[in-house]
C-alpha cells in the first residue's frame, strides 16, 4: 500500500480516534494532521493492512497524548466543547445525551470506549495496542463502561 | 427498562452512529495528500529550516539566542532603572499594595479529580516528623483507646495531639504526601480512623480558605460542569507535570503567569474586569475555573491562561457557588 492509499483509507479512522480522545475538533484536527505527517516522514515498511492499521492507531494515541500534554495545548482551552456532527440534520436525542455523557468522561476512558465500541476490539487486542496488561485493560474497560452507564442514567438516556 | 445486554447493544449502536458522523476534514486531508505527494511533511514543532540544522548547531543556536535575549533585557532594564519591569504592569494595577500570591511547589494527589497543594517552605524533614507523630498517635489509640487526644480547629489549621502531659501540635500541611493519601484511603482501623477523621475534618475546613494558604489548599474538579471541569483537570495535570503555580485569593496561577512580571495584577484584574461576564452560569453564579483570554498591554500578543476560582464552604469542605463579583 502506498502512503496516499493509506491516507485515503484510514483518514476517518484516525480522525475519529483523535476526536474521541480529545473531545473536540480543534485538537482532533491537529492530532490527525500530525499522525499522517509522521507517516510521510517515517515511511514505515508495513507488512499488510492490519499492520498499517495498528501502527496508525498506536501513533494516533501517542500523538494525542503528546499533543494534549504539550505546553502549547496547556495554555489554550478550546472554545468548542462536546461532540459535533458532520452528518446532515441534528443527531437524535439519545445520541446527543450519549455525546454529552462521553464528554464528561476522562480522555483515557473515552479512548478505551472508542476502541471497544467503535473499532470493536476486545480486551487482548486493546491491551496489545496500548502495551498494557490484559487484566489492567479489562478492569479499566469495565470501569469506563460503568462510568459511561452511570452518566447516561443520570442524563436520562433513552431506555435507561 | 432495558436489560443489561440491551443497554450495551444500544450504547454500541448509538456510539457507532455518533462516530459515523465524525469525518476527517477534507481540507486537511488534501493538505496531507499534497504533502505525501511531495514526500515532505512539515514538523509541527519546528520549522523545516530548523530541522535541517544539525543537533549540535541547534544547541549553539539556542544558547546564543538565550544569552542575547538576557543581555538585551538586562541592558534595557538597566537603562530605564528598572522601568522595563515596571512598564509591563502599568495600567493594570488596581492597588499598589496588592498582595503577592503565595508560591506553592508541592502537591499531593487525593484522587483523579483533586490535588492538595503545599508551600515550598515546609521541609521534608518537618513532614516526616509530622507523619511519625500521627502514626504514633494512631498506634497509641489502638493500644489504649482512652489514651491521648487531639483537637482540631485551631486557627493556624493545626491538629493538637496530646499524650498525658505532652502536647504536640502538628499542622496537617506538614504531613507528607504518602501520609495524606494513607489517611485518605484508610478508614477501617478504628484508631487510625479517629485520627483520620480529625485530620480530615481539619483539611476539609481549609478547602478554599484563603487564610490557610500556608498549610494546604485543595484544587478540585469535582462538582464542576464542562468546560470548566476539563480545564480544572487540565490544570491539575499541569501541576502534576511540574508546572509551577501560586495562589492568590481564590485564583490559581500557573507557570506562565508566574514568569510574567506583575503577573498577579495582570492576571487577576484582567480576570475581574474582562472575564467575569463570561463566567456566569445559568443561575448567575460564578464559575470555579475560567479559561482566560488576556491581552498584554502595549503589544498585540494574546495569551491564554488557566485560572481557578474556588469557593468552598469552610465548615463542610464542600464546594459552594458564590455570586460573581461585579
Amino acid at each position: 500500500m502506498d502512503i496516499q492509499e493509506l491516507i485515503t483509507e484510514y483518514s476517518d479512522m484516525v480522525y475519529r480516534l483523535a476526536y474521541a480522545y480529545a473531545g473536540n475538533s480543534f485538537d482532533a484536527d491537529e492530532i490527525y494532521q500530525e499522525v499522517f505527517f509522521r507517516l510521510i516522514r517515517k515511511k514505515p515498511d508495513f507488512k499488510g493492512r492490519e499492520h498499517a492499521k495498528a501502527w496508525l492507531l498506536r501513533v494516533t494515541i501517542n500523538c494525542a497524548k503528546k499533543f494534549l500534554g504539550s505546553s502549547w495545548r496547556k495554555r489554550t482551552v478550546p472554545f468548542e466543547s462536546g461532540y459535533s456532527f458532520t452528518e446532515e440534520g441534528e443527531p437524535d436525542l439519545s445520541r446527543q445525551v450519549l455525546s454529552e455523557a462521553l464528554q464528561k468522561l476522562r480522555e483515557d476512558e473515552r479512548l478505551l470506549l472508542h476502541l471497544y465500541y467503535y473499532e470493536e476490539m476486545d480486551g487482548p487486542e486493546i491491551a496489545e495496542l496500548l502495551s498494557r496488561r490484559e487484566s489492567t485493560v479489562r478492569t479499566q474497560l469495565t470501569r469506563a463502561r460503568r462510568a459511561l452507564k452511570k452518566q447516561l442514567e443520570e442524563d436520562g438516556y433513552d431506555g435507561f | 427498562m432495558m436489560d443489561s445486554d440491551g443497554r450495551e447493544d444500544r450504547i454500541r449502536s448509538d456510539y457507532q452512529s455518533l462516530m459515523q458522523g465524525v469525518k476527517a476534514p477534507e481540507q486537511k486531508k488534501k493538505r496531507i495528500l499534497r504533502a505525501a505527494e511531495s514526500g515532505r511533511a512539515p514538523s509541527r514543532s519546528r520549522g523545516r529550516w530548523f530541522s535541517e540544522i544539525p543537533s549540535w548547531g541547534r544547541v549553539l543556536y539556542a544558547a546564543e539566542a538565550l544569552i542575547l535575549a538576557f543581555l538585551v533585557l538586562f541592558a534595557a532594564d538597566a537603562v530605564t532603572d528598572g522601568g522595563l519591569r515596571r512598564a509591563v504592569g502599568i495600567g493594570r494595577h488596581r492597588s499598589a499594595t496588592a498582595k503577592q500570591p503565595e508560591a506553592f511547589t508541592d502537591f499531593v494527589r487525593i484522587d483523579d479529580e483533586t490535588v492538595l497543594v503545599y508551600p515550598e517552605r515546609v521541609s521534608e524533614e518537618k513532614r516526616r516528623e509530622a507523619d511519625r507523630a500521627i502514626l504514633e498517635l494512631a498506634r497509641m489509640k489502638k493500644e489504649n483507646p482512652s489514651a491521648g487526644s487531639w483537637t482540631v480547629g485551631t486557627p493556624d489549621g493545626s491538629v493538637t495531639l496530646k499524650e498525658g502531659e505532652e502536647e504536640k501540635r502538628i499542622s496537617v500541611g506538614f504531613l507528607s504526601g504518602e501520609m495524606l493519601i494513607e489517611l485518605h484511603d484508610y478508614p477501617y482501623d478504628d484508631a487510625y480512623m479517629q485520627v483520620y477523621v480529625a485530620v480530615y475534618q481539619r483539611l476539609s475546613r481549609w478547602y478554599g480558605n484563603r487564610e490557610y494558604n500556608y498549610t494546604g489548599y485543595k484544587i478540585s474538579a469535582r462538582f464542576l460542569a464542562e468546560p470548566y471541569r476539563s480545564a480544572a483537570l487540565q490544570a491539575i495535570r499541569d501541576i502534576e507535570d511540574g508546572k509551577k503555580y501560586a495562589l492568590y485569593d481564590d485564583v490559581v496561577f500557573l507557570e506562565d503567569d508566574l514568569t510574567y512580571p506583575n503577573y498577579y495584577s495582570y492576571s487577576y484584574f484582567q480576570l475581574d474586569e474582562d472575564l467575569l461576564p463570561y463566567l456566569l452560569d445559568e443561575e448567575g453564579c460564578g464559575k470555579v475555573i475560567v479559561p482566560a483570554c488576556a491581552g498584554y498591554p502595549g503589544t498585540k500578543t494574546i495569551t491564554y491562561n488557566h485560572f481557578f476560582r474556588i469557593h468552598t464552604d469552610h465548615d463542610t469542605g464542600t464546594l459552594v457557588r458564590k455570586q460573581a463579583e461585579p
